[in-house]
């Protein structure tokens, strides 16, 4: 008899974001993002809960990280921001259709069967 | 370079309302200094109706507006300024925020319009600030283009 066993272990990297994503800051998650993808990881859970403040820069950010880690199997997905004004410009934008978006950390990691 | 905004411009000289001036650099470091004198300038009124949403909403469109000329306007200048003038008109219940810059312009119709729901992100700045404000106005001047956002908004007495 011969068995081969094989584990497969995917990294999945919670990125916890807190303030303002926006033109200013989005540069340094961009950096942070592109360096972990860069590192292999190719899962993220975006946790958003503490953002205060989103604009089309800081949602850019996260599209262009989606269209990377896409090319190879990978995926983003969104913890919901607390805030309801940055929960509804999400919405508004139809991001809510783009990304999977959870309710926690939790919630998120066990979409990806964590 | 002299950036500034003109004056006694229709509603501008209104006695009803008041003005405040901000005269930043172009760069996105100081955005977030027009988001605390929006909110400011909103949370002098006395009871707005969904105050943080409202004023989410105008922060979101100006800041943008205001990346838009870093962005573009700017493109190639290091040294631009932005001149913002920032209007509450306390009888009609509207905000009329001015943004100027001296640098390129561009032309709004020209604008794509973002398909939502998909990965398709450009012209999202624009999206948004139609969908949050009254009224998006941008006249483009080669070193004199101005954005007018206009916002009504509602208190708990009217």
């Amino acid at each position: 008899m011969e068995i081969n066993v094989t584990e497969y272990v995917r990294r999945i990297a919670v990125v916890q974001v807190q303030g303002r994503v926006d033109a200013f800051t989005g540069p340094m998650l961009r950096t942070k993002l592109n360096y972990l993808f860069e590192d292999g990881v190719l899962c993220f859970v975006v946790d958003l809960q503490d953002v205060v403040f989103l604009d089309s820069a800081g949602i850019t950010v996260l599209v262009s990280l989606l269209r990377r880690v896409r090319e190879v199997d990978g995926d983003v997905r969104l913890v919901w921001p607390n805030e309801e004004a940055a929960k509804r410009i999400l919405r508004m934008t139809k991001f809510d259709r783009v990304f999977v978006i959870a309710e926690s950390v939790e919630q998120s990691l066990q979409s990806f069967g964590g | 370079m002299d950036t500034q905004i003109p004056h006694n411009t229709n509603e501008s000289s209104s006695t009803c309302c008041d003005v405040i001036r901000l005269n930043l650099p172009a760069s996105f470091k100081y955005l977030n200094v027009l988001s605390a004198t929006i909110a400011e300038i909103l949370g002098r009124v006395e009871g707005l109706a969904e105050a943080d949403t409202t004023i989410y909403n105008i922060q979101l469109a100006a800041q943008e507006a205001c990346t838009n000329i870093v962005d573009h306007a700017y493109k190639s200048i290091d040294d631009g300024r932005i001149a913002i003038q920032i209007e509450l008109h306390n009888m009609t219940h509207t905000l009329v925020i001015e943004i100027q810059d001296t640098g390129q312009s561009f032309n709004i119709e020209e604008t794509k319009i973002p398909n939502l729901g998909t990965l398709q992100i450009r012209g999202l700045g624009l999206f948004l600030m139609r969908e949050l404000l009254d009224d998006v106005q941008y006249f483009p001047q080669p070193g004199n283009n101005r954005w007018r956002l206009t916002k009504q908004f509602c208190t708990e007495r009217s």
